[in-house]
């Protein structure tokens, strides 16, 4: 800082010292001019000329006298010149030496601002850095100046949101696997005895048929209702198993926008209360990195909990799909009365459910998170005047393949 | 040689100027005398005209404006000043001097003055009246001072006029083929510098102290 600071009163003064000499060389040469003797010597000649030939020729008088006149008042500008001159000269140098004064005052003034504003923004860059470092969120403090120090820091709070993305997944990722485990244990535990049951319960009939021939109509009616609660049960097993043994994605390039196209082609008629749109617009191409199939199931969990919440009056789906930076972002959002705020929190964690006991698992929409996490992306509720919005995020595809 | 050291050898040459003038003879101090009436008159002595330097200014055809100015005490001993002013240009078409004296009542007069000979006759033989009736005392001492401005303010303003306009217009001008142009009052800084830089101020003065005298001498 003292080196800068005598460098800076150095160019300075250096600065000032030969502009000072370089004008008064220039000054003296332009005032000289005007004071110069052999000018005033050639002017009084020229008056003297003019009063010669004013005698010698007196018919022309009136005009020789007229020039006479002319060269008179200028010989008189410079005898007042020659007078003033230095101090003209002085007044001269005396102004402009200000006003380059002035302006390296100001550059210097503005240099020395941009220097301190500098050192305070690489501080707060190396707090940025050290919040970085301790896995703290990072918000860009240093305003929206694009800048090397501006870059810098943008590219710490890019990299602050991507560490805090890819923690947020792996909790999700954490989460929705010890799920997975337990749910696979529950069903194996179920599976077993309810198979055991099932056999028992068909060699307990048949044993009573044996036994009370004239109640076979009795008998008869209590298996079909028996087997009917063992089918549930094991239709929830089975559902259990489907969210635990949740198959990784084969992931080959697809145009997200142009999928969303061809599903709400191939299930326009799925859903009858149900009417799908896509909304497509600009022929961007959304090149992703996905199962096809399993963001089918993806899609059909969706609209099925959409169609379902219309509860008999005929919905719209709305999907769009767009490219924003590195990544494909695709809305899904029905016009339904939307998610209750109770369970929008713990929306995606497994049987959760609005809908009665006995209705649903709550399992759709975790499996829809894991799908979306098992492809590097993402699956969102966001915010909507109307209705429930699902935002689907990817890596984009040729972000993914370098 | 550095302004600085003009300034020095002009301020040590005025005060050899001022030492000389206290040793000199009688004759090269004015004579301040009243008249019966209280009037108060000054006689210049000749040696404030036939300097070199007042002579060659006198012939560059400027008007040359000598500013006198005497103080004095009046009866209640409060300071006082009377003044008068004497304008000479050499009409160097006619070659011969233009005289005015505007004297301490504001009464102006002019003549014509042949040669440079007659005009240090004039200037040494003729009383310039300072006050009628002076406000002065009739007797006691008085400081006398005699300012020499190189031009009138007239030619102090075609000049800075001139130049202004040569400076603003010279490229335009030469670009349109104008010949000289009329000088126009212009704005600017250059203005402001040329309307400082070019002022009348006095190149050349005179201090003496004398008494009153109650008549004129012969």
């Amino acid at each position: 800082m003292k080196t800068r600071t005598i460098s800076l009163i150095l160019v300075v003064v250096v600065t000032l010292t030969g502009f000072a000499w370089f004008f008064r060389q220039l000054s003296f040469v332009s005032v000289g001019l005007a004071a110069n003797s052999e000018v005033q010597r050639a002017l009084r000649q020229s008056l003297s000329d003019q009063k010669s030939l004013a005698r010698s020729d007196p018919s022309h008088a009136a005009v020789y006298r007229q020039r006479f006149e002319e060269v008179r008042l200028l010989l008189t500008r410079m005898e007042i010149l020659s007078l003033t001159g230095r101090k003209l000269t002085s007044a001269l140098e005396g102004t402009l030496l200000a006003l380059v004064a002035l302006v390296i005052a100001s550059g210097s003034t503005i240099y020395l601002i941009e220097h301190r504003r500098r050192e305070q923004r690489l501080v707060q860059l190396r707090e940025s850095l050290m919040a970085l470092s301790r896995g703290e969120p990072v918000a860009s403090p240093l305003g929206k100046r694009r800048d090397l120090i501006g870059r810098i820091s943008l590219m710490i709070e890019s990299t602050s949101n991507a560490i805090d993305r890819d923690r947020r997944r792996m909790r999700s990722l954490e989460h929705l696997s010890s799920w997975q485990e337990a749910a696979r244990r529950h069903a194996h535990e179920i599976r077993t005895p309810l198979t055991a049951a099932r056999m028992e319960v068909a060699r307990l009939l048949s044993w009573a048929g044996q036994q009370l021939p004239g109640e076979q109509a009795a008998l008869a009616s209590a298996q079909a209702s028996i087997f009917e609660e063992l089918e549930r049960l094991r239709a929830f097993t089975t559902a259990f198993t489907s969210f635990a043994m949740l198959s990784p994605p084969r992931l080959v390039p697809l145009d997200l926008a142009r999928f969303l196209d061809d599903f709400t082609g191939t299930f326009a008629s799925a859903w009858p209360g149900l009417r799908l749109e896509s909304q497509q617009g600009g022929g961007e191409r959304c090149e992703v990195m996905m199962d096809a199939n399993l963001m089918r199931q993806l899609l059909v969990n969706l609209a099925n909990n959409s169609a379902q919440a219309c509860d008999g009056r005929t919905g719209l789906l709305r999907l769009r799909a767009w490219r924003e930076g590195k990544q494909v972002l695709a809305d899904v959002a029905d016009d339904g009365p939307g998610i209750p705020a109770s369970v929008r929190d713990r929306l995606f964690e497994p049987y959760t459910t609005t809908r009665q006991i006995g209705e649903g698992m709550g399992l759709g929409l975790s499996i829809c998170k894991k799908i979306m996490l098992d492809h590097g992306g993402d699956l969102d509720l966001v915010s909507s005047e109307r209705g429930a919005t699902f935002r689907l995020t990817f890596p984009a595809g040729d972000e993914l393949r370098g | 040689m550095a302004p600085a050291q003009v300034r020095f050898r002009s301020a040590a040459i005025a005060c050899l100027l001022a030492l000389l003038g206290a040793a000199a003879p009688r004759g090269d101090v004015p004579h301040v005398f009243a008249r019966p009436d209280g009037a108060i008159l000054i006689r210049l002595p000749a040696s404030s005209l036939t300097g070199d330097r007042v002579k060659t200014q006198l012939r560059s055809g400027l008007t040359t404006a000598f500013v006198l100015v005497m103080k004095g005490r009046d009866s209640e001993d409060h300071e006082r000043k009377l003044g008068a002013r004497v304008e000479i240009r050499y009409e160097l078409w006619d070659e011969n001097y233009i005289v005015v004296v505007i004297d301490g009542t504001g009464r102006r007069e002019s003549r014509t003055i042949d040669s440079y000979a007659h005009l240090v006759d004039w200037w040494s033989r003729s009383p310039i009246l300072l006050g009628a009736p002076s406000p002065l005392r009739q007797s006691g001492a008085v400081a006398v001072s005699l300012e020499m401005v190189p031009f009138s303010p007239e030619e102090e303003a075609d000049t800075q006029r001139w130049l202004a306009h040569s400076l603003n217009t010279s490229s335009s001008r030469a670009a349109s083929g104008q010949g000289a142009a009329s000088p126009q009052p212009s704005e600017g800084l250059l203005d402001i510098i040329i309307g400082t830089a070019i002022h009348r101020q006095a190149i050349l003065s005179f201090h003496w102290d004398v008494r009153v005298e109650a008549s004129p001498p012969k």
